[in-house]
């Protein structure tokens, strides 16, 4: 049980990233240096614009930014995690786990 | 709530395995793994045929031209599969393989240090680009490459330049061989 001065893990969860396509997004760009919008896109196994809708959310929050380029003439979407997000993106995995440990603890419970 | 909670592992579930990939995506090291070792390999019939001189040359133009090489082949890849690894720690490391290379075969001159010395530098080195990689079976290598520049510098054996780039080239062609097929088979 959570005794009262204790915070619930939930409370570490944060709104923006507590979804599957963003938080995967995260995920990807916290491994790498950069990926680009159709890496993603195909990674997640989402549409062009369900990732680039979820992209302006997180983009809006600060999280990732967007970077528009060319490959020789083929033009590139690059996407990167900022510092807030990679901090985001920890806290948020950090609560999940916390959470997902509790929950797995009171299920095996006799 | 309980359905939360699932749905809440699901999720974590569904992270976990995206970084995975990703991690296995960026981790494909066969080329220069291969080329290295090639390198080390080729400069064990230069050192024994002609002389300890040749053997500096090549590491002194093939050192950096391969190099250079791994760049360009890790930036043509991240343009033709859209996802690209922070280049700076791979590049400080390799900086400091060859200038600790330099500073040994200088400071050994031609003693056991001159070839044990680079080697553990290597070997160390390998050690820093595996946990860039976070990939076990190639810091288990660069750990055991360090340690037979340890044996080399206690033991001094008589082919002692041989034994230490054997070990290596092998291992690294091996381990690069390996890594290409894995590359492959995740395609």
């Amino acid at each position: 049980m959570t005794s009262p001065t204790e915070r619930h893990p939930t409370a570490g969860l944060d709104e923006t990233v507590h979804q599957r396509v963003r938080l995967g997004i995260l995920a990807i760009l916290s491994e790498a240096d950069k990926a680009t919008f159709s890496y993603i896109s195909e990674a997640l196994d989402v549409t062009n614009g369900n990732l680039s809708a979820h992209v302006t959310v997180l983009a809006n929050a600060g999280l990732v930014t967007v970077d528009k380029g060319f490959v020789g003439n083929r033009p590139r979407t690059w996407l990167r995690a900022t510092a807030k997000g990679r901090a985001t993106f920890r806290a948020e995995m950090a609560a999940l786990s916390k959470l997902v440990a509790r929950f797995q603890g009171t299920t095996k419970a006799p | 709530m309980a359905l939360e909670r699932s749905s809440d592992k699901q999720l974590l579930d569904s992270v976990d395995s995206a970084r995975r990939r990703t991690r296995s995506v960026l981790s494909t090291n066969w080329f220069p793994m291969m080329l290295f070792g090639l390198l080390a390999l080729v400069s064990v019939p230069v050192y024994q045929i002609w002389s300890w001189q040749a053997m500096a040359a090549l590491w002194m133009v093939g050192a950096p031209v391969a190099g250079i090489a791994t760049g360009r082949w890790y930036r043509s890849r991240a343009n033709s599969i859209g996802i690209s690894v922070n280049p700076v720690p791979y590049v400080i490391t390799a900086l400091a393989i060859f200038v600790g290379c330099i500073a040994f075969g200088i400071a050994g001159r031609g003693d056991a240090l001159s070839y044990a010395g680079p080697i553990m530098v290597i070997g160390l080195g390998y050690v820093a680009f595996a946990v860039v990689d976070k990939s076990l079976l190639d810091a288990v290598f660069g750990a055991a490459t360090a340690a037979v520049g340890i044996a080399v510098l206690a033991l001094r054996p008589s082919h002692a330049y041989a034994v230490t780039m054997l070990f290596f080239g092998i291992g690294a062609v091996l381990l690069g061989l390996r890594n290409l097929l894995q590359a492959r088979r995740s395609r």
